[in-house]
């Protein structure tokens, strides 16, 4: 089943055409990348997606849904900015998970922080960034939702934070939820993915599994991605 | 998180998937793993290897075609404990590599004879003197 159906989307953030008749449709049970330059519209789709933003035209379908608070209800969002202050604590932004989604598995999120170092009564501004990222990672996957987004959920991370947060996504993994995260470090995620989403200007340069651009062309994702856009590269 | 271990290490280009397949084989028939011996859920084989779990379940599934690995009712993946199958794997790995230095020494102008003597030679326990 298709856990995420894109159909015909337009958005402009301004003046600027960000999609274009977007077509995309993606499987259940899968962990998916999604590259492609800074700028081009990654966060966007994503935003989209999680009904943070709304289509200017065309239709998203998420698990069978089209209602933003429905989608709300099974969408796990990890944005690139938490909306809370440096003097909160990590706590009390557990109680507002907590509270806020029905899904929020509170014992989860305890024991990750705990296997990750942080304590929960430290404030958000005691914390580095790749720390914060980590916060923000824990939080999102500790709901059991349907489908998680996640915004560059490698940023500012040191190689071994990577790997553990990459391990916890392996972790969580379910064959019945899907797993959509941006990032342009492909050498790390390559192995953690299904498939991988290339984007270029307005649109999808490809859809593929990674496995099957090593089989094919004999290249890493990250030599395959240089390709898509070098002068006359596959587009 | 602490006492993880590491992720395991792929080459540049080659499927994932059989990069996979080949270092369960090379600790099968290194005796990482016995013969009889349980291996860890998909989950947790992923999890270690730091690999996608569909990825994964591939990997086992074609190692079963294989029969290193059997599925036994209600628990779960082991070893399989025919050992003369993992002999008949570790001689195929073996003639695989010996294929690849062969190929290497022609190619480098060394005679067969010189070859094996290096073998011989690198093979003797301690060190050598090449």
């Amino acid at each position: 089943m298709a856990s995420i159906i894109c159909k015909n989307v337009s958005k402009k953030l301004g003046n600027k055409v960000v999609w274009k008749d977007l077509d995309l449709t993606i499987g259940e049970g899968k962990i998916i990348g999604l590259a492609g330059p800074s700028g081009i519209g990654k966060t966007t789709l994503l935003k989209l997606i999680a009904t943070f933003l709304e289509p200017d035209s065309g239709t998203i379908t998420v698990c069978g849904e089209q209602k933003e608070d429905k989608i709300k209800s099974i969408v796990s969002f990890m944005p690139d900015k938490l909306q809370f202050g440096n003097d909160m604590k990590v706590s009390k932004i557990v109680d507002f998970y907590g509270s806020h989604y029905k899904d929020f598995n509170k014992e989860k999120c305890t024991r990750y922080l705990t296997a990750f170092d942080i304590s929960a009564e430290k404030t958000m501004g005691a914390f580095s960034r790749g720390n914060i990222e980590t916060i923000k990672l824990i939080l999102t996957m500790s709901r059991n939702a349907k489908v998680y987004l996640l915004d560059e959920p490698l940023a500012f991370t040191d190689p071994i934070m990577r790997e553990n947060i990459i391990k916890t996504i392996l972790k969580e993994y379910r064959d019945d939820a899907t797993i959509l995260m941006s990032t342009h470090l492909l050498t790390d995620v390559e192995a953690a993915l299904d498939e991988v989403i290339i984007i270029g200007e307005n649109k999808i340069i490809c859809q593929k599994s990674v496995d099957e651009i090593r089989e094919s062309t004999g290249k890493s994702l990250l030599n395959f991605y240089k390709d898509c856009f070098k002068e006359g590269g596959q587009k | 998180m602490k006492g993880d271990t590491v992720s395991w290490e792929f080459d540049e280009t080659r499927p994932l998937f059989q990069q996979i397949v080949e270092a369960i084989t090379k600790d099968i028939v290194s005796g990482k793993y016995e013969p009889g011996d349980k291996i860890p859920s998909v989950r947790e084989f992923a999890v270690e290897a730091g690999v996608n779990p569909n990825t994964m379940q591939k990997a086992l599934s074609a190692l079963e075609d294989s029969g290193l690995i059997v599925t036994m009712r209600n628990s779960g993946r082991r070893v399989t404990d025919d050992t003369s199958l993992i002999a008949k794997v570790r001689r195929r790995s073996a003639v695989s590599a010996a294929e690849s230095y062969i190929q290497f020494a022609k190619a480098s102008g060394l005679s067969l004879e010189e070859a094996i003597e290096i073998l011989k030679e690198v093979g003797k326990d301690g060190e050598h003197n090449l």
